[in-house]
């Protein structure tokens, strides 16, 4: 079965028409790229997968059914704001999470605060704006989920964090699990993808595994995203 | 879940509620010291500083009051409707939960500040024998309303009780309402949610016109020669009147709050 599912998916903010008919399926064991310029419906495709957003017309389904609380304890979400409650210390943020989601790792949580050597005392107030990213992302990546979907988590960092955080992605997401990635940093993220979806102006332009992308059009993900897009321009 | 967001819900709010209220009780001991040394050795720089302390006291009672009412509508805007909601919104929690956690909490500390306000008066004024005389003072009331009146004490005290936990709630209500209201726009969130807590205050008023005409024309003649029983059932009845229009209010800006944050939540 699908960890999730968009049928006809369609996402209005008034007139403006944010995800048009969406169709897609995402299956387990998978790291998928949502890659797309900015405003191609990303992150509302996020929210509506989380419950954050209503669809205006079609479905989506997390596991087989649609967001709900049932579904929130399956799906760990990085959102692309800081979501931290800022006068939580970090034990009192590891204590939050694993008051509300059985699937949370705390030991892994705290080796890798141990690793980026923050103080379990520091509030989140007093953390840098890169320490608070990389908090909530280790937040998220401690849980062991079903899907995990992280909403521009390199975005707005510096290469050194960008590292770090695709590591901690990688050293960390639940094998069985799906993770989707949205991003329009592509360079930076392909090399630990399976499947890519390029969105664009609400409308999938192409769902293709990175391997078939490769072989098939001997170009990097990158550059066939920098086609795709230019050809969508012109 | 409920009892852990409302675990969550007491963390965040204690580290708030309980220095103010460790205030208000030191500011209560300092003034009856102040009072008592008064008694003792009358001059002008002591009169001074226990008039000082007494003024502080008693803004100390009023901004209680107002601290705790800014801290649940400060609590629901900054937890649900800033980034916060991204957490909260995304926990393995249903709306009512989260609703009904932010409801309760917050009536849990307007009781304590009505009761630390209540033992901070007593501690300003406290003489000996003061509470056997409250008691007494209650318990003779309740026994002549209960001779002349035939009016039921118990009932009376819980429909006064019950009255004052809906007031509480349907307080709550009108701000989470406009708020939720509000900040389902895109754009000027802040701004709409204060224009819809005053378009629903508005329509409370007319409909608080209407209702208290209507339940005037309703009840029977109750003039200096309406017998005591009369008095009582209007007492009732205007009491379990009161909780009902209460109530159908609430569940009315309940249903709007919840239809807002399940339907039409705009986090940006």
């Amino acid at each position: 079965m699908p960890i999730l599912e968009c049928r006809n998916l369609t996402k209005n903010y008034g007139t403006v028409c944010a995800l048009d008919g969406i169709n897609l399926s995402i299956e387990p064991g998978r790291i998928v790229g949502l890659l797309g310029p900015n405003g191609s419906g990303k992150t509302t495709l996020i929210k509506l997968a989380n419950g954050l957003l209503q669809p205006t017309s079609g479905e989506i389904l997390i596991g087989g059914e649609a967001p709900s609380p049932k579904t929130h304890a399956i799906v760990s979400y990085l959102p692309e704001r800081i979501a931290l409650i800022d006068w939580m210390n970090v034990k009192q943020q590891l204590d939050f999470f694993q008051d509300f989601y059985p699937d949370f790792q705390r030991e892994a949580a705290e080796q890798m605060l141990s690793h980026l050597s923050i103080p379990t005392a520091q509030t989140v107030k007093q953390m840098s704006k890169g320490t608070r990213e990389k908090m909530q992302l280790i937040l998220v990546m401690s849980r062991k989920a079903g899907l995990y979907l992280l909403d521009e988590p390199i975005g707005g960092v510096d290469p050194a964090t960008r590292d770090y955080i695709l590591h901690t992605i990688i050293s960390n997401y639940n094998p069985e699990a799906a993770v989707i990635i949205s991003t329009h940093l592509i360079a930076d993220v392909e090399n630990i993808l399976d499947d890519v979806i390029f969105l664009n102006r609400g409308k999938i332009a192409l769902q293709s595994s990175v391997d078939e992308i490769r072989e098939k059009q001997g170009k990097s993900v990158d550059a066939l995203f920098r086609e795709v897009f230019k050809c969508w321009e012109n | 879940m409920l009892g852990k967001l409302m675990k969550h819900e007491f963390r965040a709010t204690a580290r708030l509620m309980l220095p103010l209220y460790l205030v208000i009780v030191a500011l209560a001991a300092f003034t009856r010291v102040t009072n008592w040394v008064l008694e003792k050795n009358d001059n002008g720089i002591l009169s001074l500083i226990n008039g000082l302390f007494i003024f502080l006291f008693i803004v100390s009672l009023f901004a209680s009051v107002i601290f705790a009412v800014v801290m649940m509508i400060y609590r629901f805007y900054k937890n649900l409707m800033t980034d916060q909601g991204y957490l909260m919104f995304t926990l393995p929690a249903n709306i009512h939960e989260l609703l009904w956690s932010k409801l309760f909490v917050s009536v849990i500390w307007f009781i304590g500040t009505v009761l630390v306000d209540i033992l901070a008066g007593f501690i300003v004024t406290y003489e000996s024998g003061m509470a056997a005389n409250l008691f007494n003072g209650f318990r003779d009331l309740f026994s002549q309303l209960s001779t002349y009146y035939a009016l039921n004490g118990t009932a009376f005290v819980l429909e006064a009780i019950l009255a004052f936990l809906v007031t509480m709630l349907v307080g709550c209500l009108c701000f989470y309402a406009p708020i939720s209201i509000g900040h389902s726009f895109a754009n000027h969130k802040t701004l709409l949610s204060v224009v819809f807590f005053f378009v629903i205050q508005f329509v409370l008023r007319i409909l608080n016109i209407f209702g208290f005409a209507s339940l005037a024309q309703s009840f029977p003649e109750t003039g200096p020669s309406a017998v005591p029983t009369q008095i009582v059932t209007l007492v009732h009845s205007a009491a379990w009147g009161y909780i009902a229009y209460e109530l159908i209010l609430g569940g009315i800006l309940y249903f709007i709050t919840w239809l807002m944050l399940r339907r039409h939540l705009n986090l940006q």
